[in-house]
């Protein structure tokens, strides 16, 4: 089970499961952080994304996209599979209302000055599923936008946007946090 | 571009990181193996269907009682949703004593849908959910979805993720792992039931589960909701639980969870019903968000408790507009 990856590199080389769990499962790792709810899930999570990859792995077609870009659509995927596995049964599902989000940056950066990036994290994992991954892809690793949207599904225009509403939800909610007494 | 400073704590960000090379580990001992092909397919098709069936004797419990027969079980089976599956429980009993806390897995019971362990506490505590575990006999943990206690008896609802495979269809011996319990106790200052503070302590219980099969239901009609269209997926019942997928055409999560004003917190414009045979409303769970959007409207599963065979009502209720339609469940 291996496949030969060209897209980018002057060699082709042949990724093997070995070689994809070495190259990839730390970031991997951390984007199921920013999404799962919690360490196990993350856990679980970055498991089934990298087994669903080996399973694939013959799949993998360099004159489709780079690596990493098939990559991240499988981890996206297994991401969105788990959270409909927990929406299914009805947990973990935050009916907080649209809070409709306010520029007000002295109180954002006072707010971020105090927030602990555990507390922010709590924040994070609270957002809808798709913002949490866009953001996870985004600053978890540093994708640019077009990659992001490509995991996601997304123009990289429509990604952008989707993004820049991820943010202004998260802010709404850490506005709303350091407003509470 | 430059960063905003919320972009830039994301951007550099702390995480505590599932491990890296733990993971890499698990996957590389749970990958497929290549196949080889090989002149004796047939009999190892034969060996593994022979395998699969000594398997599903060693796992599913040989002389599970049912639980309606220990004392007080039957108010058990009725808080956990459990009261038409009584004969599919397993009996189990096994007990675990520390830092002077008894707690008993009087019994367990799964389906596709769920994974529900029935627990007795000595004096009545809660578990601190955070160091609580349940895996598999595959290392595999699985998530709690609800829990709830009943300061009086002692008695404890434990409810989890369904089994994955190969569990799920062999059965599975699984283990709960508690590392610290509140004691759960009426404060009568506050006039309710409050969890005290921590205590430490290593209980680990086992048990052997037997999955209760599903059976396909016939499919409902499709109806109309004002101006949306409102159809019906697969809808599945096991002994204890019911569920189907309904989907509404047209029509956003973002919509469906939109509150009708009432001059208070408003009203839901979209709510799912299931209703059994003598009217209760039976529905366990159903949720929106955005995962359960699909290319032309919503998709919601619905899961339900079954306690009796009969004619069980599902409701779709959208901007007050009620379809009912009915399920025949064996």
């Amino acid at each position: 089970m291996e496949a030969v990856l060209s897209a980018g590199q002057t060699q082709p080389v042949t990724l093997t499961a070995e070689e994809l769990c070495r190259r990839y499962s730390a970031s991997v790792c951390r984007f199921a952080a920013i999404v799962a709810p919690n360490t196990g899930e993350a856990e679980d999570l970055a498991q089934d994304a990298l087994l669903r990859a080996i399973r694939a792995i013959d799949s993998y077609d360099p004159r489709r996209g780079t690596p990493e870009a098939w990559l991240w659509r499988i981890v996206v995927n297994a991401s969105r599979d788990a959270a409909r596995r927990r929406q299914r049964m009805g947990w973990l599902i935050d009916r907080i209302g649209l809070i409709t989000p306010r520029e007000t940056d002295s109180v954002e950066t006072l707010a971020l000055e105090r927030l602990r990036d555990a507390d922010l994290v709590a924040h994070l994992r609270r957002l809808p599923e798709r913002d949490r991954a866009l953001l996870a892809l985004r600053y978890g690793l540093g994708l640019d936008t077009g990659e992001a949207g490509q995991a996601v599904g997304l123009s990289a225009d429509s990604a952008g946007k989707a993004i820049r509403r991820a943010l202004a939800r998260l802010r709404a909610r850490l506005e709303v946090s350091f407003r509470e007494p | 571009m430059s960063l905003d400073p919320l972009e830039q704590r994301l951007t550099h960000i702390e995480l505590e990181t599932p491990d890296p090379g733990r993971v890499s580990a698990r996957v590389l001992t749970l990958r497929p193996k290549a196949r080889r092909v090989s002149v004796f397919r047939v009999p190892a098709v034969g060996l593994g269907t022979i395998a699969l069936a000594l398997a599903v004797l060693y796992f599913v419990p040989a002389a599970a009682a049912a639980l309606a027969g220990v004392p007080g079980g039957g108010d058990l089976l009725r808080e956990a949703g459990l009261a038409g599956a009584a004969g599919k429980v397993t009996t189990v009993g096994a007990v675990a004593e520390s830092s002077g806390y008894r707690i008993t897995l009087v019994g367990a019971y799964a389906d596709s849908e769920r994974t529900v362990l029935l627990l007795r506490t000595s004096p009545s505590a809660t578990p601190d959910f955070a160091t609580m575990g349940l895996t598999d006999q595959f290392g595999r943990s699985y998530p709690m979805q609800s829990g709830s206690s009943d300061g009086r008896t002692g008695d404890l609802i434990l409810q989890f993720d369904p089994l994955g495979w190969p569990d799920g269809t062999t059965g599975a011996r699984v283990t709960l792992r508690l590392n610290s319990v509140h004691r759960f106790a009426y404060d009568s200052a506050a006039r309710d039931w409050r969890n005290g503070p921590p205590v430490a302590g290593t209980w680990t219980l086992q048990a052997s589960i037997g999955i209760d099969e599903a059976v396909t239901l016939a499919t409902p009609s499709a109806g109309q909701l004002g101006g949306v269209t409102c159809t019906f997926g697969a809808a599945r019942a096991s002994a204890a639980t019911i569920v189907i997928d309904v989907y509404m055409h047209g029509v956003t999560p973002d919509q469906l969870e939109q509150r009708i004003p009432d001059g208070g917190k408003g009203l839901p414009v979209f709510q799912l019903l299931l209703i059994d045979p003598s009217g209760d409303v039976v529905t366990q769970s159903y949720g929106l968000s955005p995962a359960s959007q699909t290319s032309d409207g919503t998709v919601i599963h619905l899961v339900g408790f079954r306690s009796v065979p009969g004619n069980y009502t599902v409701r779709v209720v959208y901007q007050g507009v009620e379809l009912d339609r009915v399920l025949r469940v064996p």
